[in-house]
């Protein structure tokens, strides 16, 4: 097996497409997750479009119901796990190893690999566009709809084996990151001087790992039905839909708090920086977030109160629904507290973060209305949870990521993004957020359900549908904005290390980051490490004024790159796309991954090298 | 300076270890002997029998875990992280099976009310008449016009006759009936092997078509869609010797609803 | 600036390694724990036979049980030998366990077919499905550590295994209790327990 690798022989250097191809680097897997997920928000984002511009009117004929279906069943799971699940993962990927203290991750090939198997199987599952079979029942896709006599073309296939395909990403990279926040933090880093933007990765990871294998079971089973003849979820052989709802939730509600929880992180690392003073309450914000991660199991059959489950099922779901608000609570409370009484700085950063306090409030207090399952029974199925979901996840999740991108973005590149562009991006996108989902409320309180792909005129609902759809518009043109500010900036003039005066440990090195990040490992000092350093040094009388002197690079051991995982993932790849055309495909798939494997295994982490 | 250094110092001897090993093995002929029905402690145990069994199998997990798996002896970090998911798993399948079968008894009444009795594969085999061509067929063959009976039993999705014969080119007129209060069914004659493709495309074909696609070549005859409680008939040419299948393409019937029809 | 590849700074002073192979089997509970609820949930849902108690043979199931059992003393045998570096013992400890591991996988692919001719399927009804489900993925755990077992014999025999390496055999081992610990919960539930689940007549409450 060692002629395997003595074949191509392993790359030693970063140069060009290869160096991408082969990269080990945690910040370089940070910007390919980053680009691919953009890419994926434009499609995604297109997609809504079409649904926006089919309902913008009543009796409308843009699409038919089959191409709308695909609309909205793409749009939401392009959105998921394409778009929020990978812009965090980026985040991880580049502010963990440095918010810790660390040179990479515990596993850098694994981290690249899982890269490398999420952006296969996001393409796997757009791949059912070109050959016309298109997933159409939905991002949670109910049983028995997606049974082989509903269902008959391979739409829902693709759509269970892209899932398989990524979920496997997706678990690698949290099991990565959970021992690297465990195991990797620098001297002096306890648990509780941990940055809370770590705190909601560590918990944000436990999800990942014990979520995703019971949506894998859920998917299995539905692959099993559809092409292998049981009857998992067919009621006229004994099987039963609602299993397949119960499996969906258990994996989708924690599902929702990987979601919302590192945007979480994020605003509590930007609130403090522009409010120029420590996070209130960081004990409470901590342990709020473990709690929201572990009582997230405990409320699953709130999606399920209108399917029949009881009244003493939908009581206690009820219970621990409501209960769930307070940690929720609690962090909301304790970022106005950081607020309070701050010096506030309103770059384009902190307005994001801003935003999302205020949207996500509103998206939460339906949420609790929702809790409720008498009134939930009303607001089911309609356009009241559409509107929910968008104020948690556009006004949460996404604009907590946009907070993220301008604070971290002189870290990654060394240049600002434009002030007054971010500006207008913002004004954009919170007014056109706004104008597309506060509407939504109303419609659906006034009956509109969801997934309709057109309604009558005489139900009144026009007008607020176009103003939905007028809002979509305005929201394009924001994030035109915002990739204007990228290409805007490209060129512009190079930042210090520091520009934002930041507490965290990362702002002590260049921007961008030398390949080993930080010549010595760092001894953390307290929480905000950076502030006391900075204070103290003040203090006595010697201020720092640039970052953390570069040293020769190679006088520092750092993994090197390897092409083992991008090989591997090709493997993992043609598994899943075998079971999509010819099974023969996913043995040579299934080679192609032990392959990968062995010369994986036999490949030391560093490569003995000209470096000591 | 923090090392990856393993423990090696503090674990059971080789004598310890085969001490666990043969305690596991006692365990689990301790088990088997409960529900061993030649001893028969079984009935005596009563309800008690499931938390005993569950109590012995878990002592042998734990065994395992902690020495075997060295759990014992490690850092507890390693078991923290190791029985969170094991804690969550039970906990959360436990409420999944509390929703199942606490609060929710639809699915039961419907397999007690449907479920068939298994007489062994021999005698299953027997009455589908699967192996033997000329065994389970009542029919006689005849060469000028046949009539063929056939009902829907009761209200399972299954027809009465799991293979019906006729001759090659005779004039077949089959007389189907369909004694359910609530299903819907028909019947349907189509090429070997082709049961599903014919009920997929009937489903896209809908209720107005009687779930059949119009044209469809694969259909040799069939019957109109029979609302519960009725009968209803088709004659056709009996086609080319072979191995012919009826189905009932009523959207999810095919699955249980078939037969053969063989011609000779 | 000194590196050492061996003796990396840890937060803990824990192997990297070890905690990701906790971690990911901890993980690995809630996959089984998915498959084993589906197929509680389904118990007395079949609709037709065959069910448990007509094709269920316990006494056989015990004896591979205690095969399984077995192959996870030979295994900590193989590390033990590996930490007192010899390396004779080591490989054949590992050849043991996976020669187990095999004669586990003949019993279980002896019994799928035992079942399959008295016409259990995957199809047929909901214990087929349940039932070649679970021990289907728990028997492609088992293969899949037994490559490894093979693979890391091979290793050993070219003298790759030693103290300095124990930690490769530690995280095979841990991997391969694991599946043991799996079988021990399939077993219980799907045999002693469920193993004389009957059709409808028996149901509770029918």
């Amino acid at each position: 097996m060692a002629a395997i690798t003595g074949v191509i022989p392993r790359p030693t250097s970063y140069a060009g497409i290869w160096g991408w191809m082969t990269t080990v680097d945690h910040k370089r897997i940070a910007v390919l997750y980053g680009v691919t997920a953009f890419i994926l928000l434009l499609i995604g984002g297109l997609e809504a479009g079409v649904i926006r511009m089919q309902l913008a009117s009543a009796d409308n004929d843009l699409v038919g119901p089959g191409r709308f279906n695909q609309m909205f069943t793409m749009h939401a799971t392009t959105m998921v796990f394409m778009v929020i699940m990978p812009l965090s993962v980026s985040f991880f990927n580049f502010v963990i190893p440095l918010a810790i203290g660390a040179r990479d991750v515990a596993f850098p090939r694994l981290n690249a690999l899982s890269f490398w198997i999420f952006l296969f199987g996001a393409i796997l599952m757009n791949v059912s566009f070109l050959v016309n079979q298109v997933p159409d029942a939905g991002w949670f896709s109910y049983a028995n709809l997606t049974e082989k006599p509903f269902s008959v073309n391979r739409g829902l296939d693709f759509w269970a084996i892209g899932l398989l395909v990524m979920g496997t990403s997706s678990v690698a990279g949290a099991l990565n990151f959970v021992v690297t926040i465990i195991n990797l933090r620098a001297p002096g880093m306890s648990m509780m001087r941990m940055p809370v933007f770590v705190w909601m990765t560590l918990i944000t990871s436990i999800l990942l790992v014990l979520a995703f294998p019971v949506i894998t079971v859920g998917l299995i089973e539905l692959v099993m039905d559809r092409n292998f003849g049981t009857h998992f979820f067919i009621p006229t052989e004994g099987g039963d839909p609602v299993l397949w709802q119960h499996l969906f939730w258990v994996f989708g509600h924690p599902e929702v708090y990987i979601l919302i929880l590192p945007p979480m992180g994020i605003v509590s690392e930007v609130l403090p920086t522009f409010s120029r003073k420590p996070l209130f309450g960081y004990p409470f914000i901590v342990f709020s977030g473990i709690v929201i991660g572990i009582m997230g199991w405990a409320v699953w059959s709130h999606h399920m109160f209108t399917v029949g489950l009881g009244p003493v099922a939908n009581s206690v779901f009820t219970i621990t629904t409501m209960l769930i608000a307070v940690p929720t609570g609690v962090k909301i409370f304790n970022w106005i507290g950081t607020l309070w009484r701050g010096s506030i700085e309103f770059s384009t950063s902190m307005m994001f973060a801003l935003g999302f306090v205020a949207l996500f409030i509103v998206g939460g207090l339906s949420g609790i209305s929702h809790a409720v399952s008498p009134s939930d029974f009303q607001q089911q199925d309609t356009y009241y949870i559409v509107a929910h979901i968008h104020y948690v996840l556009f006004g949460g999740s996404i604009f907590g990521i946009f907070a993220g991108i301008y604070y971290w973005w002189p870290k990654i590149t060394g240049k600002m993004l434009n002030e007054t562009t971010g500006r207008l991006h913002f004004w954009l996108t919170f007014i056109g957020m706004n104008l597309t989902f506060f509407p939504m409320h109303f419609l659906g309180l006034n009956g509109m359900p969801r997934r309709i792909y057109t309604y009558s005129a005489e139900f009144g609902w026009e007008n607020l549908n176009q103003v939905a759809s007028i809002g979509y518009v305005v929201l394009f043109v924001g994030f035109l904005a915002f990739l204007f500010n990228v290409w805007q900036t490209r060129n512009s003039r190079k930042v210090g290390h520091d520009p934002w005066d930041a507490p965290g440990v990362e702002w002590s090195i260049s921007s961008p980051p030398p390949p080993y990040n930080f010549a010595e490992l760092p001894q953390i000092e307290g929480r905000d490490h950076y502030w006391i350093v900075k204070e103290n040094a003040e203090a006595a009388g010697t201020p720092i004024t640039g970052p953390e002197a570069l040293v020769d690079e190679s006088t520092i051991h750092m993994p090197s790159p390897s092409y083992w995982p991008i090989f591997t993932a090709v493997g993992v790849a043609l598994i899943g796309g075998g079971l999509l055309s010819h099974y023969a495909l996913s043995f040579v798939g299934g080679a192609i991954a032990m392959m990968g494997i062995v010369g994986w295994s036999n490949e030391p982490a560093a490569a003995p090298s000209e470096h000591h | 300076m923090a090392h990856e250094t393993e423990h090696t110092s503090n674990h059971p001897s080789f004598n310890q270890y085969v001490v666990i090993a043969i305690i596991l093995f006692a365990i689990t002929i301790v088990e088997f002997g409960i529900i061993w029905d030649k001893i028969g402690i079984e009935d005596d145990l009563g309800a008690a029998v499931i938390p005993i069994l569950i109590g012995l199998s878990a002592i042998k997990f734990a065994i395992v875990i902690m020495y075997y798996m060295h759990l014992k002896f490690d850092h507890r970090l390693f078991g923290t992280v190791f029985v969170s998911g094991l804690v969550l798993s039970f906990l959360v399948g436990g409420a999944l099976l509390a929703l199942f079968i606490s609060f929710d008894g639809e699915p039961r009444e419907y397999a007690i009310a449907n479920a068939v009795p298994y007489e062994g594969h021999e005698a299953s085999e027997a009455a589908e008449g699967h192996e033997d061509a000329d065994a389970g067929s009542d029919t006689p063959v005849a060469a000028g016009p046949v009539a063929l009976a056939v009902g829907a039993v009761g209200e399972t999705l299954a027809f009465s006759e799991t293979s019906i014969t006729a001759t090659s080119g005779s004039e077949v007129t089959i007389t189907f009936d369909n004694p359910s209060s609530n299903n819907q069914h028909n019947l349907v004659i189509v090429q070997d092997g082709t049961k599903d493709a014919v009920a997929t495309d009937g489903t896209t074909a809908g209720p107005a078509n009687d779930w059949v696609a119009p044209g469809d070549a694969r259909v040799v005859a069939n019957t109109a869609l029979l609302a519960p409680g009725t009968s209803g008939d088709v004659t056709f040419t009996a086609p080319a010797p072979g191995t012919y299948q009826f189905v009932c393409t009523f959207p999810g019937h095919n699955f249980t609803m078939f037969g053969d029809f063989i011609v000779r | 600036m000194a590196h050492a590849a061996e003796h990396e700074y840890t937060t803990t002073g824990l192997s990297h390694r070890k905690m990701l192979m906790w971690v990911f089997l901890g993980s690995d509970c809630l996959f089984f724990g998915a498959l084993i609820a589906t197929y509680m949930v389904y118990r007395g849902q079949s609709l037709v036979g065959p069910y448990p108690v007509d094709i269920i043979d316990v006494p056989l199931t015990t004896v591979s049980t205690f095969v399984l059992l077995m192959s996870s003393f030979a295994m900590v045998q193989a590390l033990a030998a590996t930490q007192a570096d010899n390396k004779k013992a080591l490989v054949t400890w590992l050849l043991v366990t996976a020669g187990l591991g095999v004669i586990f996988i003949g019993f279980q692919i002896y019994e799928f077919n035992a079942f399959k001719n008295e016409g259990l399927t995957l199809g047929g009804n909901l214990f087929g499905a349940t039932f070649f489900t679970l021990t289907g993925f728990h028997g492609a755990h088992v293969t899949l550590g037994i490559i490894w077992l093979l693979a890391m014999a091979y290793i050993g025999s070219k003298g790759r295994l030693g103290p300095n390496t124990a930690l490769d055999v530690e995280l095979l081992g841990l991997y391969w209790h694991f599946v043991d610990i799996v079988w021990i919960v399939i077993f219980t539930l799907l045999y002693l327990i469920g193993g004389f689940d009957a059709g409808p007549a028996s149901l509770p409450g029918g």
